[in-house]
């Protein structure tokens, strides 16, 4: 039993030393000009540990080596014939840890080398990022331009708060507000006026109980919010409901009295009324933006009004579910998920839309997620492939909305492209056409005919094969080509990664054949200064391990050519062959 | 002496040699075929002529790494010294002697062979990166296999300036009993064959000698001089190990 444990226990020990040496290595060898310095020290571990994750197939294949040659040094295997029980024995520890060895080389490859990377590139991209927030700060400030210079130092504080950049940059930058009057920035003048039915997010009631409010509040006097309710109960029944003609006759007298003039004491409460009902009237009208004007006035003028405050939190809800606030994307750009992000749609006509986003933040509301999409540009073409618009939006606002096809539905992102100023609503960022052959009008919104994973997972995959996990390689390999990718793009690394852990099968078979064959004579001690060699079986079996998976990737990649997708099945017969080959080879093995 | 020991060692050689050669000619067409993908057509999956020509091309090399199977093998098994002598001698100088310079001289039209193409938008390069050390060896081996057809344009006499190479890489096989521990003596014959043929690339190769004056002087003799002298420290080093080996009481050997 415990010579059985020997290729473990080596494999374990020595991958404990090249680990600590991968560690210290990572330390001495890391550019630590490419990330920031709070990022220094993790930086150097992860450097570290994904070298180790780089060489551990190979750290692995010279433990299985060692271990069996070591192992198989007894008296009883130098004696084994052909094909004998003691060599199936053997045959059977062998691939046994040769399995567990590939799976495990595999994870490594998998999970601990793709999220090492990961984390790495990311505090590369935050060196970046900041870099980029103190150059555009610093050119904000030549030009005088104070709140988006403010703007941006703050970004790259948050990336690196004790930098004496950031420190002295603050310190001009008071120094310049405090001489200079500082003048809000208008971005854009008027934009489109959005139409929408009056909706409302009151809950689902039904005809009656907006009924039921629409007389009581009829009763107290309140007739706007009579109005208001009765419009709802009315909308609710339907026409030819038994309570339809009921609430239409409500809604008719509450109205006849706000027409009427007001017998108010104060001229300061005819204002509030006529405000009240100006603001009513755009809300009625579907004009958002001026009612969520009047009645955002209102709001801080009569913070008490509940008629105000209840129609300033339908007046924002409603803006908030068409246009979305310009202050919203202020943080985004201190971490951006992915970036660069190209994909283009074919619709059912022939036509075609190619759509690239600079970059992309998830931010995780309580109950949705939401995307931001900064400078999304859109290029739409005809069937004969010729370009017919295009433009492009600072920001777009994306969230997963139901969409039914028959009976099947699936979320499709829904993309809002108007953002406004929370505090001055006619301060709006909006697509803006580049060119416009047909003279379409500027979207709000889009409706991006995908499903919402498939978004996520081009988001991934922009960054190429690499950062993908099998999974999802495998499903996007699938569906690329209906996203402007080339599939074989995906799906020859797919085959890499996927027969991976079968030619590391293959490879540890014939190095435990090895292992047999070089075995520790019988009667040989193993002597401790031999130890010191096992770097040097590393050394040559990382460059052949290599070696041995490019010529299985080329071949991988010419079955890929003439037998498309159908070659996975053909190259894991093959390979199973050449692991029975292997397997035969070493039963077939005899002692001395 | 046995004969038929003899024999196992030549026969052990061409068997190897025969299933090297297969292995190298289907990596060959496969490396070949992979710079030909175009994924708009549909490939091949099997070129005979691709297939035969790795064999044509890379014969001699295939048959001087197949040397360092016999030595893998002349580790493993025991052999008086007359055995030993006889059947790698017989073997060296049938490689050494006739087959390398014979097949340069024979087939000069397979001086260009080019393993990996320099293509910079070949489609393969977006799906494969050769393993740089791999790249880098091969890189070498071309610069000599270049100077083999320099040589053999001189005819068979010609051959004494590589001579020396040959004798140095057969010398490797003085290395086979260094340690007591076989694994190790193959990983060490392994590593001094590399750094062997890396090495006399570098002595082989014009543009190095140019740059060191001493060298630029003697020109060919520095590959002479330096094999030469790697053969003797070869043969040095059995004969230290054997001399080591028979005083020790338990017959323990160097390392």
């Amino acid at each position: 039993m415990k010579q059985v444990l020997k290729p473990l226990s080596i494999t374990g020990i020595y991958s404990l030393i090249v680990f600590i040496g991968c560690v210290i290595a990572g330390f001495f060898t890391t550019d630590v000009r490419a990330v920031l310095p709070p990022d220094t020290f993790g930086i150097k571990l992860l450097t570290g540990q994904a070298y180790f994750m780089s060489l551990f197939p190979a750290v692995l294949t010279t433990g299985f080596l060692l271990g069996f040659a070591m192992m198989f040094g007894t008296k009883r295997v130098g004696t084994q014939k052909a094909f004998s029980h003691d060599s199936f024995r053997n045959f059977r520890i062998v691939l046994l840890y040769a399995m567990a060895f590939a799976i495990l080389a595999f994870c490594a490859n998998e999970v601990g080398l793709i999220s090492y990377n990961h984390a790495i590139e990311n505090a590369k991209i935050r060196r970046r990022n900041y870099n980029e927030y103190i150059q555009v700060t610093q050119d904000h400030m030549n030009d005088g331009e104070l709140s988006l210079a403010a703007y941006y130092l703050k970004s790259a504080w948050e990336l690196y708060p004790s930098s004496p950049e950031v420190a002295r940059l603050d310190r001009e930058l008071e120094a310049l507000q405090a001489s200079e009057k500082i003048e809000p920035v208008v971005l854009y003048d008027d934009g489109p006026v959005y139409e929408e039915v009056m909706n409302t997010n009151e809950g689902q009631r039904d005809a009656l109980d907006y009924l039921d409010s629409a007389r009581q509040a009829f009763s107290e006097e309140r007739y706007i919010d009579a109005h208001y309710f009765a419009t709802l109960s009315a909308a609710a029944a339907g026409e030819g409901d038994a309570n339809w003609d009921l609430a239409r006759q409500i809604a008719a007298m509450a109205w006849n009295m706000l027409q009427v003039p007001v017998d108010s004491v104060t001229p300061d409460g005819i204002a509030l009324f006529s405000d009240k009902m100006r603001g009513y009237e755009a809300l009625s009208r579907g004009d958002i933006i001026e009612a969520y004007n009047i009645y955002s006035q209102l709001h801080a003028d009569y913070p008490a009004d509940a008629e105000v405050a209840r129609y300033f939190s339908i007046a924002r809800e409603q803006l908030e579910s068409v246009y979305f606030y310009t202050d919203e994307t202020d943080d985004l750009r201190t971490f951006e998920s992915s970036q660069g992000v190209f994909f283009s749609l074919t619709n059912e006509d022939g036509s075609k839309s190619d759509y690239y986003i600079s970059g992309i933040t998830v931010i995780k509301d309580s109950s949705r997620m939401i995307q931001y999409l900064r400078n999304l540009s859109v290029i739409n073409y005809d069937q004969h492939h010729n370009a017919v618009s295009s433009y492009t939006v600072p920001y777009a606002k994306m969230t997963a909305e139901p969409v039914k096809y028959g009976r099947k539905s699936r979320y499709e992102p829904f993309l809002t492209l108007v953002s406004v100023d929370r505090n001055d609503s006619h301060n709006r960022l909006y697509p803006v056409y580049s060119f416009n052959r047909d003279d379409t009008p500027v979207p709000t919104h889009l409706q991006l005919p995908m499903s919402y994973t498939d978004f996520n997972l081009i988001c991934r995959a922009s960054s190429g094969p690499d950062g993908l996990a099998i999974a999802q390689l495998y499903v996007f390999s699938q569906k690329a080509e209906d996203f402007g990718y080339s599939g074989e793009m995906f799906y020859v690394p797919f085959l890499h990664r996927i027969l991976f852990p079968l030619e590391m099968l293959i490879l540890f078979m014939m190095v435990g054949l090895m292992g047999f064959r070089y075995r520790l004579l019988p009667g040989r001690v193993f002597k401790f200064r031999w130890i010191v060699t096992f770097p040097v079986f590393t050394v040559i079996l990382y460059p052949l391990m290599n070696i041995l998976l490019y010529f299985f990737d080329s071949i991988n990649l010419v079955g890929y050519n003439c037998y498309n997708t159908g070659f996975l099945p053909i190259a894991i017969v093959v390979q199973l062959l050449f692991l029975l080959w292997c397997c035969f080879l070493f039963v077939s093995a005899r002692g001395e | 002496m046995r004969i038929e020991k003899i024999g196992k060692i030549i026969l052990t050689y061409f068997e190897e040699l025969f299933v090297f050669t297969l292995v190298t000619m289907f990596i060959y067409m496969y490396i070949q075929m992979s710079y030909d993908v175009n994924t708009a057509v549909r490939g091949e999956f099997f070129n005979l002529s691709l297939f035969l020509e790795g064999m044509f091309y890379l014969l001699p090399e295939i048959s001087i790494c197949t040397l360092l199977c016999t030595m893998f093998y002349l580790i493993r098994h025991d052999h008086s010294f007359g055995e030993f002598i006889t059947g790698y001698l017989i073997l060296c100088s049938f490689i050494w002697a006739l087959l390398v310079p014979l097949w340069h001289i024979k087939f000069p039209s397979f001086r260009y062979v080019v393993l990996f193409r320099d293509y910079e938008d070949a489609v393969v390069t977006q799906f494969l990166t050769i393993p740089p050390l791999f790249r880098y060896f091969v890189d070498r081996c071309t610069i000599i296999h270049q100077i083999a057809y320099i040589v053999a344009e001189r005819g068979y006499l010609g051959w004494w300036i590589v001579s020396p190479f040959g004798l140095a890489i057969s010398c490797l096989v003085c290395l086979t009993r260094i340690s007591t521990w076989r694994l190790l003596n193959v990983f060490i014959i392994i590593l001094s064959f590399i750094a062997l043929v890396v090495s006399n690339s570098y002595f082989f190769d014009p543009r190095f000698l140019a740059s060191i004056d001493l060298f630029s002087q003697l020109g060919y003799w520095v590959p002479f001089i330096f094999n030469i002298l790697v053969s003797i420290v070869c043969i040095c080093i059995a004969v230290t190990c054997r001399a080591f080996r028979r005083s020790n009481p338990n017959r323990e050997d160097i390392l």
